[in-house]
């Protein structure tokens, strides 16, 4: 048999087909069974409908749940007291080595304050003694040294 | 393909019996022959057939229109169900498959084209199984080779070489 007339054959077979009555009975027994498989359908998607509610009610209550506790995280790393930039244990070491140094810097401004206040007053009673007894006014500061000295001769001396 | 065939294809996915029903009338001859053609037993073809187009109702919403027949899907389905049944039946269908072709052979002297085509439709069956799928979608049917490679899960390239042996093999069968 030429391979020609075997495909012409085989078209051939086109013609078989099913008994006409069996094609209709099959097709009312599967689209009968359709309408149970449509009604089951239905209840599957209600019943997914009610599982999707329940499902979004929790989902609701886990992300409620997760933003609270996310929330007290959030509150406890930013706004926490023992995180508190202002107790930080470096930052306070820093801002006393910064106070103590300009208590430092303070103190030496005193004592030189203090050394050049005495130093000026040394001068100022010389000064006012000096003039004093160019005038011939008996000095009246008691506060000099050298007044002091020349008042207690004066005394001896008037013994 | 049945006009507007995605649309129908759609209403079915959605439940709508009546769309189901076109696909039925539009592909049901086919399949039946199809499945026909590889049990060579008419019954046995009609029970498989009815089964293909339930499980096809049962599991529409599996399917994904990629612009080719329903058919193909059907073709898939089908085959499963000829695999299946050649698992659990093979024994019976073969005494019963020998005894058809006794009765046949009164019939076939009659008319010498209806003796060749009884002839090539018994050796059918006898073809290895893809052979059998690419003989029929071919030729029977006449789908594209892409048709047939969607069906069949495989290549053009490699429908084209198992048409071509599936040729000899049954030229083989049929000079035997």
């Amino acid at each position: 048999m030429t391979e020609e007339k075997l495909v012409k054959i085989l078209s051939g077979l086109r013609t078989v087909g099913p008994d006409k009555d069996y094609a209709k009975q099959s097709r009312v027994l599967i689209l009968s069974h359709a309408k149970a498989v449509s009604n089951t359908r239905f209840v599957t998607v209600k019943s997914v409908f009610d599982f999707l509610r329940v499902a979004a009610v929790t989902a609701f209550g886990i992300v409620l749940l997760l933003t609270m506790f996310g929330g007290v995280s959030y509150v406890n790393n930013n706004f926490s007291p023992i995180l508190l930039s202002g107790l930080d244990q470096k930052s306070l070491m820093t801002e006393a080595d910064e106070i103590n140094n300009s208590i430092n810097v303070t103190l030496k401004e005193i004592k030189y304050l203090d050394n050049s206040t005495a130093a000026t007053n040394n001068q100022i009673d010389q000064l006012a003694g000096n003039n004093k007894i160019l005038t011939g006014e008996a000095p009246t500061s008691t506060t000099s040294r050298y007044d002091q000295k020349i008042n207690e001769l004066l005394e001896k001396a008037a013994q | 393909m049945l006009d507007g065939e995605k649309k129908i294809i759609e209403d079915a996915i959605g439940g709508e019996a009546s769309a189901f029903g076109l696909l039925y009338d539009k592909y049901q001859p086919q399949i039946y022959r199809f499945i026909y053609l590889k049990v060579g037993h008419r019954e046995e073809a009609e029970d498989l057939t009815h089964q293909v187009f339930l499980s096809a109702w049962q599991s529409i919403e599996k399917y994904q229109h990629k612009g080719f027949p329903f058919s193909s899907w059907l073709y898939q389905i089908s085959r499963n169900k000829v695999i299946d049944h050649w698992r659990t039946r093979k024994i019976t269908l073969d005494i019963e498959d020998a005894a058809e072709q006794g009765e046949n052979d009164s019939e076939i002297e009659k008319i010498e084209i209806r003796f060749e085509i009884e002839r090539v439709q018994r050796a059918i069956p006898r073809l290895k199984e893809e052979y059998q799928d690419v003989i029929i979608m071919r030729f029977v049917e006449e789908l594209s080779y892409e048709e047939i490679a969607t069906a069949l899960n495989k290549p053009q390239t490699t429908i084209r070489v198992l048409q071509h042996r599936a040729i000899k093999q049954l030229k083989d069968i049929l000079e035997k």
